[in-house]
């Protein structure tokens, strides 16, 4: 306020410039200046899924069990997937709470423009706020299972079967940091679509399942067969999955996929620019 | 004074019919249409190579707001008034033009945006405070204020689903109140919550406005924008039809306004030339004081056919639409041309306050026009606010305390 007061028009610098030339929306510092909304937008999600539930925080936990338990009966005992050393319901969970982490960010972030539009057409503030508290919140619900993961391998440990763990796991922050980021990228690409083509979103539930076959949650890279390798090898989700359980337990040692990187990479990019081209006008056709 | 909008050449254009394409599948459908017909090298049919049309929501509208003043912006529904907003407060981009901001702004049309029904009074304060662009830090030193004002401390910590509408405004309306922005914009929001709460956040705009911060207004109700703004911006399909001090924006918007209205009606009957009023005191033609003197009214009006066994009513309303006193003499036999209608008061018991005078002239026939006296009468007070409130002024009323004793 002083400073407005005080000097002239032609000295002050504006607070903000909303231009017809501007490339972006919202200046990228404004997400620093709205730290404080991203930390009670992720505390009011995270809070938000337990209110008027009788389990509260536990579903977290119990879900990804259940689903496993169910996939280890149908693939471990009847279908005798062949999982190496590890027991069905560890390699099976492992590569699921992650696979979780991808479905969930890309499924809530690719909502942003639509669920929030109400909002988006009254307040202004960096529209990116809301994916990356989405990505913070299924984060942090990931970090969860993982423990629940360790838990598990722990009770293994403890009845018999030997479970190790490779040193290899200092890598697993980096491999979390690229799978956000593609989910952050193709969620914002999804959401930006969703923008002009509403049944878009129809689409993605499905493909998503779809997906999930194809990435290595359910069987080892093993017993792809040859023909269908270029499934794995341009995948990114099957890059990161088999990279997330080889830093883990040490087997199936997996070298990265370059093409599949390159495709992370391009998505992420395209994604968050079509985000930022929709932010500026997304509001004229909602 | 220091400027803390300035917006150059702002122009916004959206394509019509862009929005019934909407699913993918229509969209796939016309790029296969246009790829085969690139492909067949055939002619583009009309349909086909029809242009989107283009519609434009504002156009070349360029202003300057300073700091201590208040705009408004006028203008019929659909002229671009709330695409204006938008543009200011970041919300969409224009496509021309360039909107230069100092301070920050906060929108008053957002009011109770992004609360969370499960969640408590407490909790959504912070969240619809950290989204309007505060810090954590400044709503935990503004909390108490802010309930104090919602006057919501037993209900605090109780969901807001479970609040009542009347609530749900009140706490909206108290957080958007302590933004301490540079900037306010006002759209009409204030048709919200009970009298008492209005008129506690009208004071607190006007405190906002006096702390030296600036606004922009809209608003419908001319004695309003008259009463509260130095500069009208009016807008009329987009582009600025005037731009200055608001009574010169405001006498010829409500001129225009008046005559389209009697175009409208169908051959009127009669039409307004001018009003005035005289009292001893008065010492300008549209504006009394409330005091309880004899007051002449002067209503000039000229007839456009001659009447015969018409009637002409004259009767003064308030802001809120009210009729507050009328009164009617029969036409027997008028030609064409103008007339005076002179209507004497013995006193005009009326509060402080812009009241609209009118004049309705009917035909034998049927036919009738009501003829609006512009500008408003004005009522004014010398008195400090100890003085009666309500609707009426009435002479020699007196209060006083008497002791109740107890037996």
């Amino acid at each position: 306020m002083s400073s407005v007061a005080s000097s002239p028009s032609s000295l002050r610098k504006p607070t903000y410039v909303v231009s017809a030339k501007a490339w972006l929306l919202s200046r990228p510092a404004d997400l620093w200046t709205y730290r404080d909304l991203f930390f009670l937008l992720t505390k009011r999600d995270l809070l938000a899924t337990y209110k008027q539930t009788v389990l509260g925080p536990i579903w977290f936990f119990v879900q990804p069990f259940f689903a496993s338990l169910v996939f280890s009966v149908v693939f471990g005992m009847i279908v005798r997937v062949s999982t190496g050393s590890l027991p069905f319901l560890v390699f099976f969970m492992t590569g699921f709470i992650t696979w979780n982490l991808f479905f969930n960010c890309v499924n809530q972030v690719s909502q942003t423009f639509l669920i929030n539009r109400h909002i988006f057409q009254k307040i202004y503030f960096p529209r990116m706020i809301v994916p990356l508290s989405q990505i913070t919140v299924n984060f942090l619900n990931f970090v969860a299972q993982f423990g629940v993961l360790l838990l598990i391998i722990g009770v293994y440990n403890l009845t018999g079967t030997h479970i190790a763990l490779s040193p290899r796991m200092i890598f697993i922050p980096l491999i979390l940091l690229c799978l956000t980021i593609f989910a952050l990228g193709l969620g914002c690409l999804i959401a930006s679509w969703t923008v002009r083509y509403r049944d878009l979103n129809m689409l993605v539930g499905y493909s998503l399942q779809l997906w999930m076959y194809a990435s290595c949650v359910l069987f080892p890279e093993s017993i792809v067969p040859a023909n269908l390798r270029w499934l794995v090898d341009l995948n990114p989700m099957a890059m990161l999955i088999l990279a997330f359980r080889s830093c883990l337990f040490g087997v199936e040692h997996y070298v990265l996929s370059v093409p599949a990187l390159l495709v992370l990479l391009v998505v992420a990019a395209i994604g968050l620019w079509c985000f930022v081209r929709a932010e500026r006008n997304f509001t004229d056709t909602v | 004074m220091s400027v803390v909008i300035e917006a150059q050449n702002i122009s916004k254009r959206f394509f019509l019919g862009e929005r019934n394409r909407t699913t993918f599948l229509e969209e796939w459908t016309a790029f296969t249409q246009h790829a085969v017909s690139l492909l067949l090298r055939r002619k583009k049919t009309a349909s086909q190579h029809s242009p989107r049309r283009e519609f434009w929501a504002v156009r070349d509208v360029s202003f300057e707001v300073y700091q201590g003043q208040t705009l408004a912006i006028i203008g019929e529904n659909g002229a671009g008034k709330s695409t204006l907003l938008k543009i200011l407060s970041r919300i969409t981009q224009p496509t021309t033009g360039e909107v230069k901001v100092y301070g920050r702004l906060a929108s008053l049309l957002e009011v109770g945006t992004g609360f969370h029904g499960d969640f408590s009074g407490r909790d959504n304060i912070y969240l619809n405070g950290t989204m309007l662009g505060l810090s954590r830090k400044e709503i935990r030193s503004r909390f108490d204020r802010i309930v104090e004002f919602s006057e919501l401390a037993e209900f605090i910590d109780v969901p807001v689903k479970h609040y009542s509408t009347g609530m749900y405004i009140r706490l909206a309306f108290s957080v958007a109140a302590h933004l301490n922005p540079e900037i306010v914009i006002l759209d009409e929001v204030l048709s919200v919550g009970d009298t008492a709460f209005q008129k506690k956040c009208l004071d607190r705009m006007a405190e906002i406005i006096q702390e030296g911060h600036a606004a922009i207004l809209v608003s419908h109700a001319m004695p309003v924008v008259r009463r509260s703004s130095q500069m009208c911006l009016w807008l009329s399909h987009g582009r600025v039809v005037m731009f200055g001090p608001t009574d010169e924006v405001v006498d010829r918007y409500e001129r225009e306004s008046a005559e389209k209205l009697e175009a409208t009606r169908g051959p009127s009957i009669a039409r307004f030339v001018s009003w005035k009023a005289e009292s001893r005191s008065s010492t300008n033609a549209h504006t009394l004081p409330a005091s309880h003197e004899e007051v002449t009214f002067h209503f000039e009006v000229e007839l456009t056919t001659s009447i015969s066994q018409g009637q002409l009513g004259i009767s003064f309303t308030n802001a809120q639409g009210l009729v507050l006193f009328s009164r009617h003499l029969p036409l027997q036999e008028s030609q064409a041309g103008k007339i005076m209608v002179v209507l004497t008061l013995p006193s005009l018991p009326l509060s402080p306050g812009f009241y609209s005078i009118s004049c309705t002239i009917s035909n034998g026939n049927g036919s009738s026009t009501v003829i609006q006296g512009i500008p408003e009468l004005r009522v004014t007070t010398e008195r400090a606010s100890d003085g009666p409130l309500g609707v009426l002024s009435l002479p020699g009323s007196s209060v006083r305390l008497e002791r109740v004793r107890s037996e």
